[in-house]
């Protein structure tokens, strides 16, 4: 009996009518299968919207679980975007390392409008970044446009990957070997932010030379 | 239609076993004759 309700009530694909004191159960019209999938499929839309208004905060909720550490690794040119776009979701303020240069020579469908959608969100960046002729002037020029306050670094010190520091957040993301790796880890992040802002602190001295 | 593309349909729609055969057995029906419970079962 409960199968028949379910046909008529729920899905609406057969018709149930009272005649006396009983109920008539019956197929009308066939094509209340095809109504039942529209329903569905509008269903499943409705979800899907809803679920895409909701992804931002639901990551978001996610990094603040830092009871347990979490590891996400990225792969291909298409990852190290999905976890860029990670960042523009939870990140609050960042400190880290990385090259202009690079961002726009690996990424160029992402980067430099990245910037702007950083600046967008409202998320500063304390950057640690080596001094090319390229990254030196882009220091100069835009460090306040992009929200930024960079330290250049001796040039040698380049390399083509970038270190992203935020909340209990550490993302690595690796140009030449297309991948990142995202660690979500309390003690981490709390003792990687440490370092990086000692090194950030002890690299004003070298930046004022390299601006010269 | 062969009976077991239209229980493929079915079952890509979620109806178990026990619906299926419902609306099968209700199909094949014709209205005269179709299915009258009681109320009170």
């Amino acid at each position: 009996m409960v199968a028949l309700y379910r046909l008529a009530d729920e899905l609406g694909i057969i018709k149930r009518s009272k005649q006396k004191n009983s109920f008539l159960f019956l197929v009308e019209d066939v094509s209340a299968l095809l109504q039942y999938i529209s329903r569905q499929e509008q269903k499943i839309s409705e979800n899907k919207s809803a679920l895409e208004r909701l992804l931002p905060q639901l990551r978001t909720m996610m990094s603040f679980d830092v009871d347990k550490p979490k590891i996400f690794y990225y792969e291909g040119k298409e990852g190290l975007k999905r976890a860029f776009e990670t960042i523009l979701d939870e990140a609050d303020e960042i400190i880290g390392y990385g090259s202009d240069e690079d961002d726009e020579k690996f990424l160029p469908e992402l980067y430099p409008k990245y910037y702007e959608r950083r600046v967008k969100n409202k998320i500063p960046v304390k950057a640690i970044i080596p001094a090319t002729p390229f990254n030196i002037k882009i220091a100069k020029e835009k460090s306040t446009e992009r929200l930024r306050n960079t330290h250049l670094i001796s040039p040698e010190l380049n390399f083509p990957i970038q270190i992203n520091i935020y909340r209990h957040t550490v993302i690595f993301f690796s140009y030449e070997e297309n991948f990142a790796l995202v660690i979500k880890s309390k003690p981490m992040a709390k003792c990687l932010k440490m370092i990086f802002n000692l090194a950030f602190d002890h690299t004003a001295k070298f930046d004022q030379n390299f601006r010269k | 239609m062969q009976n077991n593309q239209i229980n493929q349909i079915l079952s890509g729609l979620g109806l178990n076993k026990l619906e299926k055969d419902c609306y099968l057995e209700l199909l094949k029906k014709k209205p005269a004759k179709s299915l009258r419970i009681s109320e009170k079962t």
